[in-house]
């Protein structure tokens, strides 16, 4: 089966960044490969790496970023090997979005879900009329399947700027501070799945955090955390046993405890994600184990 | 160098020194590796009665100049292109044979099965140089008929396709499965182009950038360097495929006693950027870069930063009225991340060069400068604008109040202002491509380039388009900006070692620097211009060393 491929465009500045990090750091129902495009830095937060090689971040829900540096290639093939349900890439702020899905419809292995495109409610109309970069932002607009409106809250009126954006540009939806429904962003590009559907037809998800100072019985937690890989979607985080400080994942209704190099702050915390009150059930066993 | 080292005096036809005070000269005399005294044999007598010394009247008939310099080229571009065969429209004088020209689809084929029969079993053959408007149209049945069984890829011209026969597909482990029904791949006539060529790539790397193949490439590289002239090189952006081969390669096969040239190492600031992922940690990298440098290769407070697209793709940046059909280039880096870079190297006392190839990239490159010139002014900082494809009279002058340099490819309006006055930006602007002559007017320090392997690394041809401004119809483009001779001469001798900041130590022949001429058959100054290309060069002398030309076979 082929991998579906979101890029994510938009020029400096824009909140590619943010929102990445978001939709990392929320509930997933699925693993994500992130390959960044734009010069420099994988900006993931540090609290949800778990482990980091070369290039690449492991992250503690499964998930992997990597820094592609212009070779698009390599990156899309050491990830063919890898467990992963769908890529986002980030691409350069220089870079046409329409353009890098071509890549992903050359691709063997990869199919294009579609093109998001962010842009700056404070900034956009002065950045249509720079010289230097006006064409390109039009281009980076028009060619996006779905164009998401970030820091509108900066503005005096938020919805006159997201009206001229539509009407400018076609369908455009507010992103505020990078907060926005994964299925807005894992959707396909013509009308497939919007965040209405995307609700209707998936059970919502919650997400219930687990936290404690105190180091937990080893075997016990593990018989726990392997009774609730059926009932929830992901677990991810961190614990302290009698072993060791250890990084936990749940993904694909299989737990894993990987030793991490150090202890965290609080020892245990733990981000339970599942289906309706099940994240909220199954935190009830923990807490029994910590006390 | 002791002072007991015997001083070699050469005589010669005629010393073309690109030093104004004496022109030209009789005799040099060279100690070690540095010139000790330019004039006559009568001029130079206080050195010779003071020293040992032998007069060598090797270059009695030869004309000598200062050996060329070329201030932009890819050592690591030509190392992948150079181990390919050769099967093109245009002819190329290669030091290891000629390409002659091949004019046909029959021609083609015929000169391919040639390849192929003259090779080991199995051995893959990469062939470069097919153009449909010549050599018709190309499919893997085509390239099966010469032979299914030995993998052969055959490299469109401009680079940007590929066509594979089907032994050339299993030996890549392409398959129907994996790349049947994707954009840009049409596997029934096994061509590959656009994003799919991305892939053939990715697939072929193994192979090309093999280190054994790379190396075997760069003393390709060596040889034509050497027949073309060159004393100095300027590889203007180390990292471009893989910093640590390249370093690697260059220590191996650029830095021996056959080595007749030294090569600047120009690293690139956006691959930096790539690696190590800040501007900042780039900035730290390319700054320590310099204590690795040996005799030959010499890294130094240079760096190359990027604007815009390719000039022959049709991705530099040009300002209104733009291309005719309305299409806009490329830039390589945003506009915001370029000049947070400028800024960062400016600000760290770096020479900035950068790739600058349509008239909105020189604007965007000379705001920025201006930018910084009056946040933190700076003199004598070897700014320089690469490439120098389109610009405007205007953006000359900026140039020159603002400081900078240019380092013009004059290539581009030989190969393609012809075709980019049809199918382009129209005729003014294309004949106008490389505007030369405004830059000397100006007082910019001006110095011609090939960007090897985009035009041929032969400094007397780039010299030849600059003075003459023929296109490839024969056609003179903007005659106003034709260079002098004696101002092409400097645009590849000291203007270039300026470019490269090494103005003190070489490019004109003076006492004190180090001895290195290109050996000329005759005169470049003296010839009628359309003949400068055709100049021959028997040799070089590097560093008080002479290397001879071997002839090329034919
Ligand atoms: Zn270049």
């Amino acid at each position: 089966m082929s991998v579906p491929v979101t890029i994510i465009g938009g020029y400096l500045g824009a909140g590619k960044t943010t929102l990445i990090n978001r939709l990392l750091a929320g509930p997933l129902d699925r693993t994500l490969g992130v390959l960044i495009n734009d010069f420099g830095a994988i900006n993931v937060d540090a609290e949800l790496i778990a482990a980091h090689e070369g290039e690449t971040l492991t992250l503690t829900n499964g998930c992997v970023c990597c820094s592609i540096a212009n070779d698009f290639g390599s990156a899309l093939e050491r990830l063919r090997d890898s467990n992963i349900d769908h890529v986002l890439v980030e691409a350069s702020g220089a870079a046409v979005p329409s353009k890098v899905a071509d890549i992903a419809q050359t691709w063997p292995g990869y199919r294009l879900a579609g093109t998001r495109v962010l842009v700056d409610a404070t900034d956009w109309r002065r950045q249509l009329n720079d010289k230097y970069i006006g064409h390109l932002v039009r281009a980076q607009l028009h060619g996006a399947g779905l164009r998401l409106v970030t820091k509108l809250d900066l503005c005096d009126q938020p919805d006159r700027e997201l009206d001229a954006i539509q009407r400018e540009f076609g369908r455009a939806h507010p992103s505020a501070s990078g907060q926005v429904e994964p299925g807005l962003i894992f959707g396909d590009d013509r009308g497939g799945a919007l965040p209405s559907d995307v609700s209707s037809t998936r059970p919502a998800l919650t997400s219930t955090v687990f936290e404690s100072r105190v180091t937990l019985p080893h075997q016990p937690l593990l018989d726990v955390l392997s009774a609730l890989a059926n009932r929830l979607e992901r677990i991810k985080g961190w614990v302290e046993t009698e072993r060791g400080p250890f990084v936990v994942q749940l993904a694909g209704h299989r737990v894993t405890m990987t030793p991490a190099a150090q202890a965290h702050n609080p020892a245990n915390q733990l981000v339970l994600i599942g289906t309706n009150d099940a994240p909220h059930l199954a935190s009830e066993p923990l807490r029994r184990l910590s006390s | 160098m002791t002072d007991s080292t015997r001083i070699v005096v050469y005589p010669a036809r005629r010393i073309v020194t690109m030093n104004r005070a004496l022109p030209t000269a009789d005799a040099v005399a060279v100690r070690g590796d540095q010139i000790v005294e330019v004039g006559t044999l009568e001029s130079m007598q206080p050195w010779l009665d003071a020293h040992p010394h032998s007069i060598d009247d090797r270059f009695r008939d030869a004309v000598l100049t200062p050996g060329f310099i070329d201030p932009h080229l890819h050592p690591a571009m030509a190392a992948v292109l150079l181990p390919m065969e050769f099967i093109t429209a245009m002819e190329w004088k290669l030091p290891w044979g000629r390409v002659t020209p091949t004019l046909t689809a029959d021609a083609f084929d015929t000169r391919l099965m040639e390849l192929h029969r003259g090779r080991a079993a199995g051995e893959p053959l990469l062939v470069w140089g097919y153009h449909q408007l010549w050599h018709g149209a190309m499919a893997r049945q085509r390239i099966n008929a010469i032979d299914p069984v030995r993998p052969i890829v055959v490299w469109h011209r401009s680079f940007h396709e590929l066509y594979l026969n089907d032994a050339a597909l299993d030996w890549l482990e392409i398959t129907e499965a994996e790349a049947g029904n994707r954009k840009h791949i049409d596997l029934a006539k096994g061509h590959f182009f656009e994003t799919g060529l991305g892939y053939a790539i990715n697939r072929l790397n193994p192979h090309i950038l093999a280190p054994s193949r790379f190396r075997g490439g760069l003393h390709r590289l060596r040889a034509v360097a050497h027949a073309g002239g060159h004393t100095t090189i300027g590889d203007m952006a180390v990292g471009i495929f893989d910093f640590d081969l390249e370093w690697s390669s260059f220590l191996e096969c650029l830095n021996d006693e056959q080595t007749p040239f030294r090569t600047e190492l120009i690293a690139s600031g956006l691959a930096a950027l790539g690696a190590k992922q800040s501007n900042e940690a780039a900035l730290e990298f390319i700054r320590a870069l310099p204590e690795r440098n040996t005799d030959r290769l010499r890294f130094s407070d240079h760096v190359k930063l990027f604007a815009d697209g390719a000039m022959f793709s049709q991705l530099a940046q040009m300002q209104p009225p733009g291309y005719i059909d309305g299409h806009h280039g490329e830039w390589l880096s945003p506009p915001d991340l370029l000049e947070e870079q400028v800024r960062l190297y400016w600000n760290a006392g770096f020479k900035i060069h950068v790739h600058c190839c349509g008239d909105l990239a020189v604007e965007l490159t000379l705001d920025i400068l201006e930018k910084m010139q009056w946040e933190r002014p700076r003199f004598n900082h070897g700014f320089t604008i690469e490439h120098f494809g389109f610009s405007t009279s205007e953006q000359v002058q900026r140039i020159a109040r603002l400081g900078a340099n240019v380092s013009a490819n004059v290539y581009y309006l030989h190969e393609l202002s012809a075709i980019y006055a049809r199918q382009g930006i129209g005729f003014e602007r294309a004949s106008q491509i490389a505007r030369l002559k405004s830059c000397f007017d100006a007082g910019v320090t001006t110095a011609l380039h090939s960007d090897f392997t985009m035009a041929p690394a032969e400094p007397l041809n780039s010299a030849w388009v600059a003075v003459n401004r023929i296109n490839a119809e024969g056609e003179v483009m903007a005659e106003p900006e034709c260079l002098t001779p004696y101002e092409a001469l400097a645009a590849i001798t000291i203007n270039a070692a300026w470019v490269l900041g090494r103005e003190s130590d070489v490019g004109s022949i003076r006492a004190g620097k180090k001895a290195d001429f290109a050996i000329l058959e005759a005169d470049p100054l003296e010839v009628p211009p359309e003949q400068l290309k055709d100049i021959r060069i028997l040799g070089t002398m590097f560093e008080g060393t002479h290397y001879p030309t071997q002839p090329a076979e034919s």
